[in-house]
């Protein structure tokens, strides 16, 4: 550590460099972990919400919510853990705003999803043209009383009220009845929702024409919910690489450069370890600034985001990705210190 | 009591047709307060000398013993123990830290040998006697050459070893630096009792010798 901290101290300019470097590196990588996770959030945020442990669809739907129907029949009696979503893409408009692609939730007033909805503000939905929306439409500038259109429904949805976190898909999420879900799907009568939800994670639909999936199966379903948690990993993966090279190459060359002074203080007796720990010590620092640096400016970014840019700047996650990147460090700073491990004293013997 | 033996050393490099016998039958003993000066020309075998003699490289056959110990009986970290606290290196290149000031060259030493060094007045009083006292805060970048060698001769003895090693420390210096050095290394055998062995091919260094020895083909023979 002695040798490290001195240096750095020394060589500022050549200590600055790697550290910008492993700034932007970390900056790169701490925003990307919180536009994954934000992004992943928004896709199933109202899910988590409901605080369900499965999903049960029609079996032909491809485990795709938006596909499938069910029946009554099929359905069966259900529990006091089980209830009814139904589920329609819609586009809602209103007078002064742009048109909004949301997802509309039709729940059953007497079940434990639209019971345990926590509003912000105002009531749940009363009558099928009453909406509890997310609190995103009032970021936008809606107001309870405020009327959406939804889809060709001629007659106007009144927003009663606000929840917080309620996106599903990347989209606000407007709370109805299951009727208005009826009436927004144009359904003929018969199916009576999209999906049964369930918090009992023992529950299993007994109709054949139905199956029963795990929350994180279902998610994991979500259209491009994978593909794009897979992009970022992949994204993030390829940094972390490109960190420990950078820390790597940055080492070795000024490892290399130090050899022959660590010949003469071997040749004088100074253990390996001394040195070895000066290598290692002065990675893990150089990392360790180029992390507080890079984690001031994602503070930095995160309070000058807008609320609408999906990123979410969870701490426990970004400080394991800081974790990652010491240990990247650490392994590469152990890559020159085989060459340091070899260094032969004698070679500074004779001149 | 001698502090530095080698007896009937012999070192030889390579196998078959690449054998190369470096030393042949090699004694010598080092006393404290007492100058010896190797001297020989070029691959007379001088540095080997050296090397076997700083526990460097184990001879082919023969024993070296270091303040009583014999080096071929230790593991490699209570070799580099054994030089830490018994010798002194001054070698040809200095090869300072840069990034370390004159005096953190000597805390360096502290972090790894805690008892024994010199303290605060005696590593004083010894760069006062270098010339090199008011330096203690410069960097190696900002000394002369032969600034850099009184530090690295400051360094080897900072750790008070009772036998000091130099290889060639003239060899890029003209004759009033040569008397200079040559003065130095006879006060740091006779005032500070240190037993100082010098490997060298440069005569001007005889005058301050007490004993020279001379290298040829691998023999060392004392000069009379």
């Amino acid at each position: 550590m002695f040798l490290a901290l001195k240096e750095i101290r020394k060589e500022k300019l050549r200590s600055g460099l790697i550290i910008a470097m492993i700034v932007l590196i970390s900056y790169l990588i701490f925003i990307l972990t919180s536009l994954a996770l934000g992004l992943a959030r928004e896709n199933t945020d109202a899910l988590d919400a409901w605080g369900v442990d499965s999903v049960t669809l029609n079996a032909n739907a491809n485990v795709d919510m938006r596909q499938s129907l069910i029946t009554p029949a099929q359905a069966g009696p259900l529990s006091a853990d089980e209830a009814y979503i139904g589920q329609a893409s819609v586009v809602a408009k209103a007078k002064g705003h742009a048109k909004l692609s949301a997802v509309f939730i039709g729940l059953k007033a007497s079940q434990f999803v639209a019971r345990d909805l926590k509003l912000t503000r105002g009531h749940r939905p009363t009558t099928a043209h009453e909406l509890v929306v997310d609190t995103s439409l009032a970021d936008a500038g809606h107001e309870l009383g405020d009327t959406l259109k939804l889809n060709a429904d001629p007659k106007p949805y009144t927003i009663v009220g606000f929840t917080a976190h309620a996106k599903m898909n990347i989209a606000p999420v407007l709370y109805g009845q299951l009727a208005a879900w009826q009436t927004l799907k144009d359904l003929m009568p018969g199916p009576i929702a999209s999906a049964i939800v369930s918090r009992d994670a023992g529950y299993r639909a007994k109709d054949r024409a139905l199956q029963t999936y795990s929350l994180k199966t279902f998610i994991n379903k979500l259209p491009g919910y994978s593909a794009q948690n897979m992009t970022f990993e992949l994204m993030i993966g390829f940094l972390m690489v490109i960190s420990l090279i950078v820390i790597a190459v940055f080492l070795y060359i000024l490892t290399m450069q130090k050899l022959p002074n660590y010949a003469v203080l071997r040749a004088q007796g100074l253990p390996s370890r001394v040195l070895v720990g000066a290598t290692v010590s002065q990675s893990l620092l150089l990392v360790a600034a180029g992390l507080v640096l890079g984690t001031a400016l994602t503070v930095i970014t995160a309070v000058a985001m807008p609320a609408s840019v999906p990123m979410a700047f969870d701490v426990p996650v970004l400080a394991l990705v800081g974790v990652g990147l010491l240990a990247m460090a650490l392994v590469g700073g152990l890559i020159p210190v085989r060459s340091v491990l070899r260094v032969d004293p004698v070679s500074v013997i004779g001149g | 009591m001698s502090v530095l033996t080698l007896q009937h050393v012999d070192q030889v490099f390579g196998t078959g047709s690449a054998r190369v016998q470096v030393l042949h039958d090699v004694s010598f003993a080092a006393e404290p307060g007492e100058l010896s000066l190797i001297v020989g020309p070029s691959g007379s075998g001088k540095s080997t000398f050296l090397t076997i003699a700083g526990g460097l490289l184990t001879p082919t056959s023969g024993t070296v013993t270091v303040a009583g110990q014999t080096y071929s009986d230790r593991t490699q970290k209570a070799r580099d123990r054994l030089r830490l606290e018994s010798i002194g290196f001054v070698l040809q290149a200095y090869h300072l830290l840069p990034y370390l000031t004159v005096a953190d060259q000597f805390k360096l030493v502290d972090r790894v040998k805690r008892t024994g060094n010199l303290d605060a007045a005696a590593l004083q009083a010894l760069l006062r006697q270098l010339g090199i006292d008011q330096l203690k805060h410069k960097f190696p970048a900002e000394l002369s050459g032969g600034q850099q060698q009184r530090v690295a001769i400051a360094r080897a003895l900072y750790p008070d070893p009772a036998i000091v090693l130099a290889d060639e420390p003239t060899a890029a210096l003209d004759s009033p630096r040569v008397q200079v050095v040559g003065q130095l290394f006879q006060a740091l055998a006779r005032e500070r009792g240190k037993a100082v062995v010098i490997v060298t091919h440069d005569v001007r260094l005889d005058p301050f010798a007490d004993h020279v020895f001379e290298m040829q083909d691998g023999t060392l023979t004392q000069r009379a």
